[in-house]
């Protein structure tokens, strides 16, 4: 997602979705949290925030998979203990989806229990239709922001999308959803994972265009007599996220970390916050640099329970 | 049944091997997938042809000290004696299968949305056909062909105890120090404008390093934190360090495979990095890595007579 101005003008020609999700827009790649300096009695310490934190923005273009994944991290990020990095730019950002008119190749949002033109996560819905952009409200949040900008509501968009939506292929591949929690009850030490897990190479490309994974690192960032405090992103693919500091590993190779990967997003995850962490985006179907595919795994992990 | 799976099928049913390491259609268009077989009936799948890009050698430090058979393109042979060169795997435990490359195709060399709006494609002889929805279109193979493979001397497997032949004609070879001309023509400031501009999109995913075969060490200095090298903020410069250290690391190793570009998600590509390495390393030394598995690696040795005028 770039900064937009009006001389850009929009052409959402060919636009299916972003390489990178709409996450780093509420949780960057690495932000600041304090600066510190001195020692001991010494100590000086102040917060810091990125200067993009709480900053207003309408983000357009989301598109619903990625508007849904949202409410995924909304899920995490305001559990027990309410992130205030992420909460601050979530509240001054208003998110304008852009239904699916024509879904991408990979896409599989219907399997997991979203859709093209979903609207859970949306503040605005938008949609091309007829060569012109339809747009009405979703939320409060996003009245408003219609209202202030001057557009008049479209009620009718809504009804016109349904319609063009039954004409439309749905984007799904036949991975059965809902069943994940209890298809990989007991599952943890099947034989089925010493397969599945083979091609993966262990890297972070998966879980960095995921718009649902939100794995962190907190770390100083340290310079003469003083430093940084900086929150990043990781990845429970690196073999560095679980290692301890006596050096033992308790995910040591890329079998136990490709486990994770899976059983987090479709199956503790559900069982905690009543969501899958699966948006069906395909980013990592597309971007895998070994082509292992989401649907595949999931299709095989479900399937092994019922033959 | 296809050349490779039948051969597969007989080294497994011979009990030559446990695992069968090599390419299966993908799920996505011009993209074969590395496949592991264990039994006979799992080898039914392997393919050989244009779209297998992978280096499959990847993964045997992981198979370490198992029979193994592996697919490998010219490339891919010689990281895998760069393997053996490092004694990260016995020439005992291995069966390779070569591949007589005639040059593979990368989704990369089309505009992004072209690619992705296709929904299948087939490599007939010279011509790819893409196919989108009910558009047909054919573009030359070599519009697509991967940058190493067009300056690649050693097509030919350097290594292997059995050969699966190409029918393909092979290309002109271009001048494979061309891209490092090209970048050694800017000036001096202009090259750095470049480097930095070309990691600046970075997310630091490591897929390239995960991808190169020549990247195994268990312990990257990326994840070293006493003192920590790279991270935990990632600006550009900790980007390019990060890639530069890499390139220094490969340097008399690089055997110019692409696995590395091909992973990227942002399509990062400092091959002329990596080339202008492998370039220093003949120039100096005379040596070009993963020809031989009983020489020594020119960056572990140490020859009285090796240049140092490098040393000021
Ligand atoms: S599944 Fe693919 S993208 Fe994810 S860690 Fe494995 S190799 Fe990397
Ligand atoms: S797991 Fe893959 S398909 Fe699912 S939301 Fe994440 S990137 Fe998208
Ligand atoms: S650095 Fe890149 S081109 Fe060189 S061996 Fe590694 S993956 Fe291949
Ligand atoms: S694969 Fe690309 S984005 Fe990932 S670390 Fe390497 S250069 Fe950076």
């Amino acid at each position: 997602m770039v900064p937009w101005s009006a001389e850009d003008g929009l052409d959402l020609e060919g636009y299916r979705n972003t390489l990178l999700p709409p996450k780093e827009i509420f949780f960057p790649r690495w932000e600041p949290m304090l600066r510190y300096s001195g020692w001991g009695r010494n100590l000086r310490w102040e917060e810091v925030r990125a200067p993009s934190a709480g900053r207003p923005a309408v983000l357009f273009g989301v598109r619903p998979c990625d508007a849904r994944s949202l409410t995924v991290l909304d899920a995490v990020f305001q559990d027990d203990h309410p992130d205030p990095y992420y909460l601050q730019r979530r509240r001054a950002v208003v998110v304008v989806v852009l239904a699916c008119t024509t879904p991408g190749r990979s896409c599989f949002c219907a399997d997991v229990g979203g859709g093209p033109a979903d609207e859970r996560g949306a503040d605005v819905m938008a949609a091309e239709l007829e060569g012109e952009i339809r747009m009405w409200p979703v939320t409060d949040k996003g009245a408003q922001l219609l209202a202030e900008t001057g557009w008049e509501p479209d009620p009718g968009g809504r009804e016109l999308l349904e319609q063009h939506m039954q004409r439309t292929p749905t984007p799904a591949h036949g991975v059965p959803a809902g069943r994940y929690p209890e298809a990989l009850e007991g599952r943890f030490e099947d034989p089925v994972w010493d397969r599945l897990h083979l091609p993966c190479l262990g890297c972070a490309s998966c879980t960095y265009l995921c718009p649902t994974c939100h794995c962190f690192d907190v770390a100083d960032e340290t310079s003469d007599g003083g430093g940084l405090r900086v929150r990043g992103w990781d990845s429970c693919m690196f073999a560095l996220y679980t290692l301890h500091a006596s050096g033992h590993n308790p995910r040591p190779s890329v079998k136990e970390r490709f486990r994770n990967r899976f059983m987090h997003k479709l199956s503790y995850f559900p069982k905690r916050y009543g969501l899958l962490a699966c948006v069906g985006c395909g980013r990592c179907v597309e971007h895998c640099p070994v082509n292992v595919d989401v649907r595949e795994v999931m299709k095989e992990l479900v399937s092994d329970v019922q033959s | 049944m296809t050349e490779p799976a039948s051969l597969a099928r007989s080294l497994l049913e011979e009990g030559r091997v446990e695992v069968v390491v090599g390419y299966r259609p993908g799920t996505l268009p011009l993209r074969a997938r590395p496949h592991f077989a264990f039994s006979p009936e799992q080898a039914a799948q392997f393919i050989w042809d244009r779209t297998c890009t992978p280096d499959l050698t990847v993964y045997l430090p992981r198979l370490k000290g198992r029979r193994v058979a592996v697919f490998v393109k010219g490339c891919d042979a010689r990281s895998l004696v760069v393997l053996l060169q490092e004694r990260q795997l016995s020439r005992e435990q291995l069966v390779v299968i070569g591949l007589e490359c005639p040059g593979v195709v990368t989704p990369d060399k089309l505009p992004p949305e072209q690619y992705q709006a296709l929904t299948s494609a087939t490599v007939e002889g010279e011509q790819v056909l893409l196919r989108g929805g009910s558009q047909l279109e054919r573009v030359p193979v070599e519009q697509l062909l991967a940058d190493p493979c067009r300056t690649c001397q050693h097509p030919d497997p350097v290594i292997q105890d059995y050969l699966i032949p190409t029918n393909c004609g092979r290309r002109e070879r271009e001048d494979p120090y061309g891209v490092v001309a090209q970048f050694e023509r800017l000036e001096r400031e202009e090259r750095w404008v470049r480097l930095e501009r070309e990691v600046a999109d970075c997310i630091g995913c490591y897929a390239c390093r995960q991808a190169c075969p020549l990247c195994y060490c268990p312990d990257c200095f990326t994840d070293r934190f006493q003192p920590r090298w790279v991270g935990p903020i990632w600006s550009t410069s900790d980007a390019l360090f990060f890639h530069l250290a890499r390139a220094l690391h490969l340097a008399g190793r690089c055997v110019d495979c692409g696995a590395c570009v091909r992973a990227c998600p942002l399509g990062i590509d400092l091959r002329h990095v990596y080339k202008r390495l492998e370039q220093a390393v003949k120039e100096r030394f005379g040596y070009v890595p993963g020809l031989d598995p009983e020489a020594p690696p020119v960056l572990g040795t140490f020859r009285p007579e090796d240049p140092g005028d490098f040393i000021k």
